[in-house]
């Protein structure tokens, strides 16, 4: 599988947390996959400001031409795309968000019926499976998960897809290997 | 009342945001001795000044639109720099109103949650939230004049009594899921064409209709 793992651990001082995620590179490596890694963080990505340009003036891109151009492009190019980071306040961080928040080019304007919901119509075939990496770090706990969870199953429904697992770095990383190893 | 009001829109004076956060306010002015103050998440760069500000208020409406099923990045890098204050807001009270562009307030549902718990962690009180659904562009005429009327209501009433009237919150967002009679009609629209028709003309007056299709990523 061609698999991208978006880091979007703010902090280089939390070494541990992009120490697991290279790990589980290395690991699911040496089982055949290609496994890339963006560190967020190191990256220029500017905030959606909401303007729409991407569905109304240059359909399918934003245009704002930051590096999220490399993560849509290796985005809709991936078997699978885990995201990851340490919760913060409850949710995942602000810089993984700012990242997420320009995934509406990959969709159309145009809205239909999915799951008796309204959904956007897809703009490509075929989209990813989802992943996501957490760490509680010292202040998240189990409902935090559940609420990220909630919001990353409503994400890929949006996006016609399905979330595969929501793991948390507790575990073992070759665990977690195996698991995708899995799917 | 002294009302402490974040919007949280990236679009800030020009949001949907703020044409619903106007109706409520002026309701909310017809309470005596009441006033307010607007903050704007999106641009500013001291988010801990910000975050300063809000635990030194006694109520704070934080608003903003749904972005990806939950919070703007920039709404979220602001409860990140709530974190000094994690159990420190108690004489905090805390309300919020998300609204969206999909009609169904259920996308709203896992972000209200969220914002339930945020208040939790701070220790503040929570007043609740406001959901609403189907919001239509201000630049193009955006709110009707039932939807002003009713946030005017709606901003009334807190700036009485300090809560939201939960049948006027309830009105808002009457049910979680379009009917089926009307899941039925959206398709029809759809199969027809006449759902994409607003799009398509979005799309010729900003000159990307021809490319309406592209996938510049393949
Ligand atoms: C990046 C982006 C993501 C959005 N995601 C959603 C969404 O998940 N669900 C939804 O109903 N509307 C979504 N919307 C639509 C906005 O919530 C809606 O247009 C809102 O009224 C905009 O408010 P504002 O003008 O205050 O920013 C999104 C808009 C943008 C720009």
């Amino acid at each position: 599988m061609k698999i991208l793992i978006l880091n979007g651990n703010p902090d280089e001082g939390n070494v541990h947390f992009d120490k697991y995620l290279e790990e589980l590179q290395s690991s699911l490596g040496e089982t055949g996959h290609d496994v890339e890694i963006f560190l967020l963080r190191e990256m220029d990505i500017q905030y959606c400001d909401g303007c729409h340009g991407c569905w109304l003036r240059t359909p399918g891109e934003c245009l704002v031409s930051d590096h999220t151009q490399l993560i849509r492009k290796s985005f809709v190019n991936s078997d699978l795309v885990i995201s990851a980071s340490p919760i913060r306040m409850g949710f995942i961080s602000s810089l993984l968000k700012k990242g997420k928040d320009k995934f509406i080019p990959l969709v159309l304007p145009f809205v239909r019926v999915e799951n008796g919901e309204i959904h956007h119509k897809p703009r490509y075939d075929k989209y990813p499976l989802l992943g996501f990496i957490l760490d509680k770090g010292l202040d998240g706990d189990n409902e935090d998960v559940e609420i990220i969870s909630q919001i990353a199953e409503r994400n890929a429904m949006q996006l016609g897809t399905h979330l595969s697992f929501v793991s948390l770095t507790s575990k073992e990383e070759g665990e977690l290997a195996d698991e995708i190893n899995g799917l | 009342m002294k009302l402490m009001v974040y919007n949280g829109s990236p679009r800030k004076e020009s949001s949907n945001t703020k044409m619903l956060l106007d109706s409520f306010l002026k309701g909310f002015m017809r309470g005596r001795g009441n006033s307010y103050q607007i903050l704007y998440i999106a641009g500013e760069n001291r988010m801990s000044h910000l975050a300063e500000i809000l635990a030194g208020s006694e109520t704070a409406l934080i608003a903003f639109p749904l972005y990806i099923d939950c919070m703007p990045a920039v709404t979220m890098s602001f409860f990140e720099s709530l974190e000094p204050y994690i159990g420190f807001m108690k004489n905090t009270r805390l309300c919020f109103l998300v609204q969206s562009g999909f009609p169904e307030p259920l996308h709203s549902r896992p972000v209200e949650r969220y914002l339930e718990k945020l208040t939790k962690r701070l220790g503040a009180q929570y007043i609740g939230a406001i959901i609403r659904g189907g919001v239509r562009s201000a630049s193009r005429g955006g709110c009707s004049r039932k939807l002003s009327v009713r946030f005017e209501l709606l901003g009334e009433s807190f700036g009485k009594t300090g809560t939201f009237d939960s049948e006027l919150v309830k009105g808002l967002a009457p049910r979680d899921r379009l009917s089926s009679p009307v899941l039925q009609t959206v398709n029809l629209l759809d199969k027809i064409g006449f759902l994409d028709r607003m799009w398509e003309k979005s799309l010729k007056e900003n000159g990307g209709f021809s490319k309406r299709y592209d996938r510049p990523y393949l």
